[in-house]
């Protein structure tokens, strides 16, 4: 068990959003303000470790042939446990997301992680694969939010900061109101992952280079 | 490898896949009706609390009872009357339009037949955007509207909001409703 080369992997290298280009729908849909960011990430970092970690139990019991149904079954009871906790004890994060936390059940992370980490590893790592991936989705969460909610209302910190409306930081009626909408999710995300890959491919191209000239 | 090949002889087994499949999924049910039992009585708390907060905001009464009364108009958008003793009539209304499908708005009508407030129950308008209908100065332009309410695009009074006047419209709407609705009971 590699503790860092794990971390590294859910930050940067195999990071679920921008490298493994895993839940965009909901990266998209909810990035509009600081709060639901947070909220977003921290429901998934959740629901992602719990089912890594039941996953990985029952990794020798689950035949192959009907895996697919038993992770659905597992991930749709951590997703409703958390969906009704959140109407019960946090009903403002919970109304802001609304539908996307019952969508956390179809949201190819956490399927994927259980496919591709959980039913091959052990119960610890799978845990930690579920939290390092979990804050690597939520760290690309709150870019995107402070991006979005920056050019798109002129805020920072909105449903958080100064009784919830953010703290401004352009005056109402400049900031391009598209950017909180659909359209500048995938503006946004699209820029997000071009810098991701850049930064990701600098080194690497050049060592290739090195590599066909010595062919 | 020799747990590897066993396990695939075993797998082809009808049973052994019906039994781990319904064993999950049982053990995953009692979960969740545990977790349902603790929860369900602090989530009909936070909507009981929530829907009188509204009702309190759009049309106060001194000693905050509000008795529903049975509707029988044919405005299928009109979900809930209340009297508010001598005062006039909470109207919960969740209008045809919205953005996204789940707005509901709770509307104070005097007994001279005016709006006395509005307040969002629910909504999953887009938060920026639709969501600044929940801001106290938007909603103070409704206070005294009677008749058909609409936003100043359709010819009405309501400055709509930005951005969101398919939002702004849905509330109008559910003004216009409510009122209807309110002199229908007298």
């Amino acid at each position: 068990m590699n503790v860092k080369k794990q971390f590294l992997d859910g930050m940067i290298y195999q990071n679920p959003v921008t490298v493994q280009l895993l839940g965009m729908c909901s990266t998209m849909a909810i990035t509009t303000t600081l709060f639901n960011g947070i909220g977003m990430g921290i429901s998934v970092l959740v629901i992602l470790t719990c089912a890594n970690i039941v996953i990985s139990l029952l990794r020798k019991i689950i035949p192959s042939k009907v895996r697919i149904a038993c992770y659905i079954v597992v991930i749709a009871g951590f997703v409703t446990i958390v969906d009704l906790l959140l109407k019960a004890y946090l009903p403002s994060l919970s109304e802001s997301l609304g539908l996307f936390i019952p969508l956390i059940v179809v949201n190819c992370i956490i399927l994927g992680r259980a496919e591709s980490f959980a039913s091959k590893n052990g119960v610890a790592a799978s845990a930690l694969d579920g939290i390092f991936q979990g804050l690597g989705y939520t760290v690309i969460l709150v870019i995107m939010c402070v991006i979005r909610e920056f050019l798109g209302n002129g805020t920072f910190g909105g449903g958080i900061l100064n009784g919830g409306d953010g703290i401004r930081l352009i005056p109402e009626g400049i900031p391009a109101l598209g950017m909180i909408l659909p359209v500048g999710g995938f503006l946004t995300l699209a820029v997000v992952i071009a810098a991701m890959q850049y930064f990701l491919n600098k080194p690497k191209k050049g060592s290739d280079k090195k590599e066909e000239v010595a062919k | 490898m020799s747990e590897i090949v066993m396990n695939k002889k075993k797998e082809p087994s009808l049973a052994m896949l019906v039994v781990v499949l319904t064993a999950i999924s049982l053990i995953t049910a009692l979960l969740l009706g545990a977790v349902n039992m603790i929860t369900a009585p602090q989530i009909k708390l936070n909507t009981e609390k929530k829907t009188a907060e509204a009702m309190q905001a759009v049309l106060p009464t001194e000693d905050g009872v509000y008795t529903p009364v049975e509707y029988t108009g044919e405005d299928s958008t009109v979900q809930a009357v209340y009297q508010a003793g001598d005062a006039g009539y909470v109207v919960q209304v969740k209008p045809a339009t919205s953005f996204s499908g789940t707005l509901s708005v709770m509307v104070g009508v005097g007994t001279d037949g005016t709006c006395t407030g509005i307040s969002i129950v629910e909504t999953g308008e887009t938060s920026g955007l639709g969501s600044n209908a929940g801001k106290p100065d938007w909603q103070a332009q409704f206070v005294g509207q009677s008749g058909k309410v609409s936003v100043t695009k359709d010819g009405g009074e309501i400055n709509a909001l930005t951005g969101a006047t398919i939002t702004s419209r849905g509330v109008c709407e559910s003004v216009t409703s409510a009122l209807a609705a309110a002199a229908s009971l007298g």
